[in-house]
């Protein structure tokens, strides 16, 4: 097996690599904090993916814009600085402790926010089209002071509850189980919904 | 009526070969990095095209030569994939049974332990392996036949791969540092 393996993988991996290597935008975070990617292209990656969510930790801290950005500019000043590296599955986890240690544990578990922070795990598993709206979705619920521009929301729905079908498919399909548990401290995976 | 649209037909083929020929052709060598098989992916790009075009329905209009040129630079592209897969596929055959096992192999006892890792391996992760550098299957075929997304395969691929090889780095240091 080894003479099979060490042969293919040599003759392959470059035309595997070229053909599959996704963009930063449409990567995984696993595959964001492992060392193939570029350090600090990822890095911006993740906390323009984050910035959202971290926005409404910062807000729950402060309770004041103003005070809630001063904290951003010190927590992405951090990411930055201590963004994980090794094994990109607990790359997640790793920047939460980061998180934790700037904003406090109380802002970090605000309602809802820690299960938002590790779906970003299972969402890049989703076609473009349909994480882009899930994310804008969750966004949303992160900060639901925004309501964003007018949109159609008819075909908005229907996008929706095929993402969260997908969602549901990524972490009970594509993912371990038990894993996912252990990588989301206990977040994830929710309990999966009947279907009629 | 029909025979003058089969003719409006056959004369946009001609002149789309006519055209892009150049073009695919350096699509497809790009693609293949070989010149027999770029000339295999380039008769296949325009059999594939002639089929599109025999499939357009009677009431549809021959579209114009200039307006198919995004077709055949997909085309092109899926001709010189598809065949560079079949020859590698073939080569990656050939590759396993001439390989003397003793000039490959790091070491025994390195070799017995990847196979013991690569048997204690899940099930999945195992197929996946297989699926994609055995059989040569891209992420796409493989989600298909596995029922995951491409995405999963992919990642499970790097993760599998990347602890495929720390260990045998330290079973290689290990060896070394013995011997």
């Amino acid at each position: 097996m080894w003479e099979k393996f060490k042969a293919l993988r040599e003759r392959l991996a470059g035309l595997i690599e070229s053909y599959e290597r996704p963009a930063v935008e449409d990567a995984t975070y696993e595959e964001l904090f492992s060392p193939d990617f570029n350090r600090s292209a990822a890095c911006r990656e993740v906390v323009r993916r984050l910035t959202p969510l971290l926005y409404q930790m910062a807000f729950a801290k402060t309770g004041q814009a103003g005070e809630a950005d001063q904290l951003m500019i010190t927590l992405t000043g951090e990411i930055v600085h201590q963004f994980p590296a090794g094994s990109g599955y607990m790359g997640l986890q790793r920047l939460a402790v980061v998180i934790r240690g700037v904003l406090g544990s109380e802002a970090f578990e605000t309602a809802g926010l820690p299960r938002l922070y590790y779906t970003q795990l299972p969402l890049y598993y989703l076609p473009v089209g349909d994480r882009e709206c899930m994310k804008a979705a969750l966004d949303r619920m992160a900060n639901p002071a925004d309501q964003g521009p007018m949109i159609d929301q008819g075909s908005v729905t229907e996008t929706l509850r095929r993402a969260n079908r997908q969602l549901e498919d990524a972490m009970y399909r594509d993912f371990d189980t038990d894993r996912l548990r252990k990588i989301t401290e206990g977040y994830l995976p929710w309990e999966r919904r009947k279907t009629s | 009526m029909s025979g003058s649209r089969a003719g409006r037909k056959q004369k946009t083929l001609v002149e789309v070969v006519r055209r892009e020929s150049n073009r695919v052709h350096a699509v497809c060598y790009r693609i293949t990095n070989n010149s027999d098989w770029a000339a295999e992916a380039f008769q296949d790009t325009f059999l594939r095209l002639a089929r599109w075009m025999k499939g357009i329905p009677a009431g549809d209009p021959v579209p114009p030569p200039e307006a198919i040129t995004g077709l055949v630079q997909v085309l092109a592209e899926r001709a010189a994939t598809d065949v560079l897969r079949k020859h590698l596929r073939v080569l990656a055959h050939e590759e396993i049974t001439d390989i003397p096992r003793a000039a490959q192999a790091p070491s025994p006892e390195a070799a017995l332990d990847f196979d013991r890792l690569l048997e204690r391996l899940p099930e999945r992760d195992r197929r996946i392996i297989e699926l994609a550098y055995v059989e040569g299957h891209s992420s796409e075929e493989i989600g298909r036949l596995m029922n995951l997304s491409p995405v999963a395969v992919r990642v499970s691929k790097s993760r599998i791969i990347h602890m495929l090889r720390e260990h045998m780095k330290n079973i290689t240091a290990d060896v070394t540092e013995r011997g």
